[in-house]
């Protein structure tokens, strides 16, 4: 029988055991501070939430790995992950003036005007960045998944094609079905996504 | 804390290697198991503007299959 209020402890060990509801009762009661850590650093709630989204999905990769040991500090072990992928951010953003680096994917993504560093036209660029995730949201999953961990995860062709189990050029043929969607969508609304 | 309280004033268009060198800093103590961080992150809540709960399940479900390989950075090495 399981306690009424588990400790954190209680969850993790659930969680290993195979239960996964266990890290949602994690991310429900730990999401409010994580997530105003991370928007008191970065100050943009797309960013922030992207990045809330990489620590969970990181907490949840290393307890599955059994890189974590109870000490009763779940919360901290959690706001140190987040600290690291926000310095990560910073150092790539700092590195690189484009959202995207290869040439493949050139119309939506790989534009100078989603770099980071023009703030005078940061209001605007959040919406198109918001624009341009909700459609990436919309695409079918075999799409979403490629651009997911193309453009969010930074992974290589070569890489998605490994962890997707499939060859390097259906997971190119993937990524251009999507952008072939995309543009679609983007005709068929009639978006802007331009400065 | 103190570096946090500087961290968390800083203007975010400052994001050179003045910011990431505090954060390295920050990164090296143990502010992280503070009760004042926590309070303080109380005080200050700020809410997200989408359900993270759903983001994190909808990425899960739509990469089930995916063994995600994530860049090797320092807290992989935390325990």
């Amino acid at each position: 029988m399981r306690k009424i209020n588990p400790t954190d402890y209680d969850l993790v060990k659930q969680f290993i055991d195979g239960n996964d509801d266990s890290i949602d009762t994690l991310v429900t009661r730990h999401r409010d501070r994580v997530y105003t850590y991370i928007y008191l650093i970065v100050k943009n709630h797309q960013l922030s939430e992207d990045l809330f989204q990489d620590t969970f999905i990181k907490v949840i990769r290393s307890l599955r790995m059994g890189k974590y040991q109870d000490n009763g500090k779940f919360l901290a072990w959690v706001l140190r992950i987040a600290h690291n992928l926000i310095i990560d951010h910073f150092r790539k953003e700092k590195q690189n003036n484009t959202f995207s680096k290869d040439d493949y994917e050139l119309d939506i993504f790989n534009s100078s005007k989603y770099c980071e560093g023009n703030y005078e036209d940061e209001l605007i660029q959040n919406q198109i960045h918001d624009d341009v995730r909700k459609l990436v949201d919309e695409l079918p999953e075999d799409q979403r998944e490629v651009v997911i961990l193309r453009h969010y995860k930074g992974l290589s062709f070569k890489e998605i094609a490994e962890h997707t189990d499939v060859s390097i050029n259906t997971a190119l043929g993937r990524m251009r079905y999507a952008l072939i969607n995309m543009r679609k969508t983007i005709e068929e609304r009639n978006m802007s996504l331009t400065f | 804390m103190n570096d946090v309280y500087t961290l968390l004033n800083l203007d975010r268009k400052n994001t050179g290697q003045e910011m990431i060198s505090l954060m390295d800093r920050i990164a090296n103590s143990d502010v992280f198991e503070s009760v004042e961080l926590v309070e303080y992150l109380d005080r200050f809540k700020v809410k997200s503007q989408s359900n993270l709960l759903h983001r994190i399940l909808g990425f899960r479900q739509s990469t089930k299959n995916v063994n995600l390989k994530f860049p090797d950075i320092a807290e992989i090495a935390l325990n």
